[in-house]
Formats: structure tokens, C-alpha cells, sequence
């Protein structure tokens, strides 16, 4: 298997932009990704068998999964990684409708992982972290 | 013992995400030609023209995987013996081995670091150029 060692100091400064704004891009998709999978989610709930439901679900999943830590959003991609693997399972034992139990914390780790990636970068901007009301 | 060089390469790759900092990083870091196909059938129908140096292939893609868009890629004249690399986050041992029986250079594991993507694939290059030369 392929590895290499870390070369960012060897890019440009002009490729480093590019790669920092295609970051940026990325993330202001995140909100609408993180919809896609609770829209699934919740198409799920209540239904007794959805394999096209859960494989629709496993997608959105697995997409963000890879290409979350591909741009940087390592706590993303780990909460990710736990729905997929559950979604994974799911689909192996027959497509079962998943007990919200189940999908509600894995759910909630994936929303807190994007909150926090968020608060990252305005903390590394000096913004200020405005108190929920 | 000389090389031959790297200048075309075919990414196929189902990810809009993925296929978006890949092409950054081969195109614009690297300097490769780079045709992104966004499903099998569009590398079937782009290969015989591309004429691709390296076949970089995801494995799992809606519709036709990885494995069996190889095998349609080896029926085609022009990408026969046209090297590849899998793209993958499927690296347990039997999946390596799977895709060393096809015949791949190398695998490339997801999530890859976009700033090292071009180093490891000229790295994996030039050890196949020199032994093939």
C-alpha cells in the first residue's frame, strides 16, 4: 500500500490558496450535507423495512465519511464513520427499520462534530463565541 | 535505465467532492492531464480516446464497482494493460489481495492527504517504470 510523507511546505503559496479556499467550499456545504442525512434519517423512522432508504442513507454517509477527512474535518469523519458502519451492518442483516435508539446519538455526535468544527475556526479567527439564547 | 512518463491520467471516481481536490491535486500540483469520470460507464466511454497513462479507480461506486469497471477497462484496446491504482477506504487484508490478483500497482487508502497525493503516485510510478523498462 501507497504512503508518502507530508510535502505542504513544498506546494506554493498560489496552491496553498487554492486548497484553503476549496476547504472553505467544502465547508459551507457541510449544512446542507449534514440535511441530506437527516432527511434520510428521518424517512427511515417509523417505516418497518427501507432498504432503499438505508442504502440512500449509507451513500450520504459514506460520501461524507471519505470526503470529510480528505478536506480536513477529521471530527466529522469520525462520526460519520460510526453511522456508516452501522448503516453498513443494517444493510448486511437485511435492511431492518433501525430503532431510533439506535441512530439518535450516532445522529447527534455527527451534528456536535460539525458544531465544533465551526467553533474551531472561529475561534482561529478571534470572533467571539456568542451564548446560545 | 530509462522512465517513461506520467502525463495522462483517468481518474474515475463517483464523488463530486473527491473528484474536485483530486483534479486539484494531479492537474494544478502535479501538472497531469486528468479526465474525471464520474461512474464506470463514463470511464468505458472515455478511455479509448483519453488514451490514459494511469487508471486512478475508486472501488465502490454506485452501479458498477471498481473491480468490474477494471475488468470492462481491460476489454478495451487502449486500457488492456493500462496500469492502475485503486482509490479506496477498502484495504482489509482480502481487499488488497483481491485487487493485487488484478493486477493494481499499488492502493491508495482513504482518506489520502491531498498535499501528498502527487508524491505518492510518482513514487508508485517510477518504481513501475523503471521495473517495466
Amino acid at each position: 500500500m501507497a504512503s508518502g510523507t507530508n510535502t505542504v511546505d513544498k506546494l506554493t503559496e498560489a496552491q496553498r490558496a487554492r486548497l484553503r479556499a476549496l476547504r472553505r467550499s467544502y465547508e459551507a456545504e457541510l449544512p446542507e450535507k449534514l440535511a441530506l442525512i437527516a432527511g434520510a434519517v428521518a424517512a427511515l423512522e417509523g417505516a418497518e423495512s427501507d432498504r432503499a432508504g438505508l442504502e440512500q442513507l449509507y451513500q450520504h454517509i459514506h460520501k461524507l465519511a471519505g470526503s470529510a477527512a480528505i478536506y480536513g474535518f477529521d471530527e466529522i469523519s469520525r462520526a460519520a464513520g460510526s453511522l456508516e458502519a452501522w448503516a453498513s451492518s443494517a444493510l448486511t442483516a437485511g435492511g431492518a427499520a433501525p430503532a431510533r435508539v439506535e441512530l439518535a446519538p450516532m445522529v447527534d455526535a455527527l451534528h456536535q462534530a460539525f458544531s465544533a468544527s465551526r467553533t474551531m475556526r472561529k475561534r482561529a479567527r478571534g470572533a467571539p463565541i456568542r451564548p446560545r439564547r | 535505465m530509462g522512465s517513461r512518463p506520467l502525463k495522462r491520467i483517468l481518474l474515475v471516481e463517483d464523488d463530486p467532492d473527491i473528484q474536485t481536490v483530486t483534479s486539484l491535486a494531479l492537474g494544478s500540483f502535479g501538472g497531469y492531464t486528468v479526465e474525471v469520470c464520474s461512474s464506470a460507464q463514463q470511464a468505458i466511454d472515455s478511455a479509448a480516446a483519453f488514451a490514459p497513462d494511469l487508471i486512478l479507480l475508486d472501488v465502490m461506486m454506485p452501479g458498477m464497482d471498481g473491480i468490474h469497471t477494471l475488468e470492462a477497462l481491460r476489454r478495451i484496446p487502449e486500457t488492456s494493460v493500462t496500469p492502475v491504482i485503486f482509490l479506496t477506504a477498502r484495504v482489509q487484508p482480502h481487499d488488497v489481495a483481491r485487487y493485487k490478483e488484478l493486477g493494481s500497482l499499488a492502493v491508495i487508502r482513504k482518506p489520502f492527504e491531498p498535499t501528498t497525493l502527487v508524491e505518492t503516485i510518482d513514487g508508485i510510478w517510477n518504481e513501475y517504470s523503471g521495473q517495466a523498462d
